[in-house]
């Protein structure tokens, strides 16, 4: 293992706790110490891997492996049941973009409650709200209440905020999904040069833009990494496997 | 089970995970220094509660300052005709119970909200890193500003009937620190429980009202018997709302007893509100 990390997850495990009951939540909290009153639903075990400075990193899984539960993991918003995450430098996360929207501010209000939520000082949003508003391409909409734009819109928004937090690592779940393709252009050829100075973690179901982006591919499947390499031979052996393991709901499979 | 999440802007937040290893003065200090690391936020998030509560409004904040107006208005014009209390006191009986609504008002509403707070605020919560611990502080800002507009026009309306205010009102700020302590702790509290189940947020909706009854709000605890004494300060409320009464009305310095045991309730319910927050915030994230 070498030094130059950005990313190190080690064994990393994360169980939701499942109740049949509603209010189960309480009494386990009132009296947990003594009687366990939920079952344990592991979304991810033993997770391992490294991401380097400059590297931009895939994961690819189907619905429920648990992409979105790691990459809450990797930002801190929720903490894993074991193992040990390790991040350095500034996390910026385009996490479900544009949900954590106001709709009745205006698009340039938003920009600065956003601004604040991912650790830009006051000053330093106003100086980069021209940038911010070009970059959306929205136009005269950067003035009009969130709640009158499309949902696109709001993607190009919110894809234009997190572009300019000064972030040494980049975490994308599923952004690029809604915007239309020259907007998914500008935010591939933004990635691709913010790869320059930090670390991109990228969820995408986009095979193509696995292989036109990444370096590395993380494959997820049932909450276990089922395996980690070059992105062309992955999306390939992925793509393979969907055709073969066809799409049953005895996947959502809860307990052990 | 050990979890270390380390990055340069979160270094703060991981260590007072793992606070009470740290050594007391670190306790007592983190959740000040949380804040003013945060500040930016706060405000940021302030600002648009505070745009949100009269957005489709015309007169946006001269409601703020009509409302307690209106009410001191009706609060003397009913205690001098309906009462038929006479002379100076009709006046004295409307302001001690504009006081006593003043602070009954800022704790109602902190109390019913506080159960919601973090579902309110779910999308930062779980879609962004944020630190939800700051949602007591602008929870509670947000309160104060309309608590305080209704205290300025009560400042204006004595100063305007009675001509003048008592020098004591200077030495306030010392009865407001420890109200405000208590009155974050009591957030922190129940915002991390309120997430576990919605019966907090029912419970406080249908407690609130009876609680107006055992604050002295209609009513003063000096001279009363001794169970509705025990019975009012039960209530954490009712002795700030007593020493403010002696110092604006009676310009008087209060009960140093009840002053010393109000602060010792305010120190301990803030840091415990703050450390069962902070112990079950990663929990809450999970079920919210």
């Amino acid at each position: 293992m070498s030094s130059d990390w950005m990313i190190r997850c080690t064994n990393v495990g994360k169980a939701y706790q499942i109740y049949a009951v509603y209010d189960h939540r309480l009494m386990q909290m009132l009296f947990g110490r003594f009687k366990k009153f939920y079952q344990d639903f592991w979304v991810l075990r033993n997770i391992s891997f490294e991401v380097k400075r400059g590297e931009c990193v895939g994961v690819m899984g189907r619905n429920g492996a648990g992409k979105t539960t790691l990459l809450q993991l990797i930002c801190g918003i929720t903490e894993p049941t074991h193992g040990e995450i390790l991040t350095r430098g500034r996390i910026a996360p385009v996490l479900a973009l544009g949900s954590a929207f106001d709709l009745d501010l205006t698009g340039r209000e938003n920009v600065l409650v956003g601004g604040a939520v991912l650790g830009l000082k006051r000053a330093r949003i106003l100086k980069l709200m021209n940038s911010i508003q070009e970059f959306s391409g929205i136009g005269e909409f950067f003035d009009r209440p969130v709640k009158f734009y499309s949902s696109g819109m709001a993607a190009r928004l919110a894809f234009a905020i997190c572009a300019h937090v000064d972030a040494d690592i980049l975490i994308i779940d599923e952004a690029l999904a809604v915007g239309d393709e020259a907007f998914q252009e500008k935010c591939l050829k933004f990635i691709d040069d913010f790869r320059a100075r930090g670390t991109v973690f990228f969820v995408s179901h986009s095979a193509k833009q696995i292989e036109s982006l990444c370096s590395r591919v993380i494959w997820i499947e049932n909450g276990a990494v089922r395996e980690i390499g070059d992105p062309e031979e992955i999306t390939r052996k992925y793509q393979k496997a969907l055709v073969q393991e066809k799409d049953d709901s005895a996947r959502f499979h809860i307990g052990n | 089970m050990s979890v270390s999440i380390k990055t340069k802007a979160r270094v703060k937040v991981a260590a007072h995970r793992r606070g009470s290893e740290k050594g007391l003065v670190h306790f007592l200090i983190v959740p000040f220094y949380n804040a003013l690391q945060y500040r930016e936020l706060i405000r940021v998030v302030l600002g648009r509660e505070l745009y949100q509560r009269f957005r489709a409004s015309y007169f946006g904040w001269i409601w703020a300052v009509l409302t307690p107006l209106l009410m001191l208005f009706i609060f003397t014009a009913v205690s001098s005709s309906i009462l038929k209390i006479g002379g100076d006191t009709e006046v004295n009986f409307a302001l001690s119970m504009f006081i006593g609504l003043l602070y009954f008002n800022l704790f109602a509403e902190l109390m019913t909200r506080a159960p919601l707070l973090l579902t309110e605020h779910v999308n930062f919560i779980k879609k962004s890193i944020f630190p939800s611990e700051i949602l007591a502080w602008t929870s509670m800002l947000r309160s104060l500003t309309y608590a305080g507009i209704g205290f300025v026009v009560y400042l204006a309306f004595q100063l305007y009937i009675a001509g003048t205010i008592p020098l004591a009102a200077l030495l306030l700020p010392f009865i407001l620190i420890p109200l405000f302590l208590l009155l974050l702790g009591l957030v922190w509290f129940f915002s991390a429980l309120g997430a576990f189940t919605r019966d907090i947020a029912f419970m406080m909706a249908a407690v609130m009202p009876a609680f107006m009854f055992v604050t002295p709000v209609f009513y003063t605890v000096i001279g009363q018997p001794l169970e509705v004494k025990l019975m009012a300060y039960i209530n954490p409320l009712s002795p700030y709302v007593e020493m403010t009464r002696e110092i604006l009305l009676i310009g008087r310095l209060p009960d140093l007893m009840t002053f010393l045991i109000a602060w010792c309730v305010a120190v301990v319910v803030f840091y415990a509100g703050y450390s069962f927050f902070m112990r079950f915030r990663s929990v809450a994230v999970d079920v919210i």
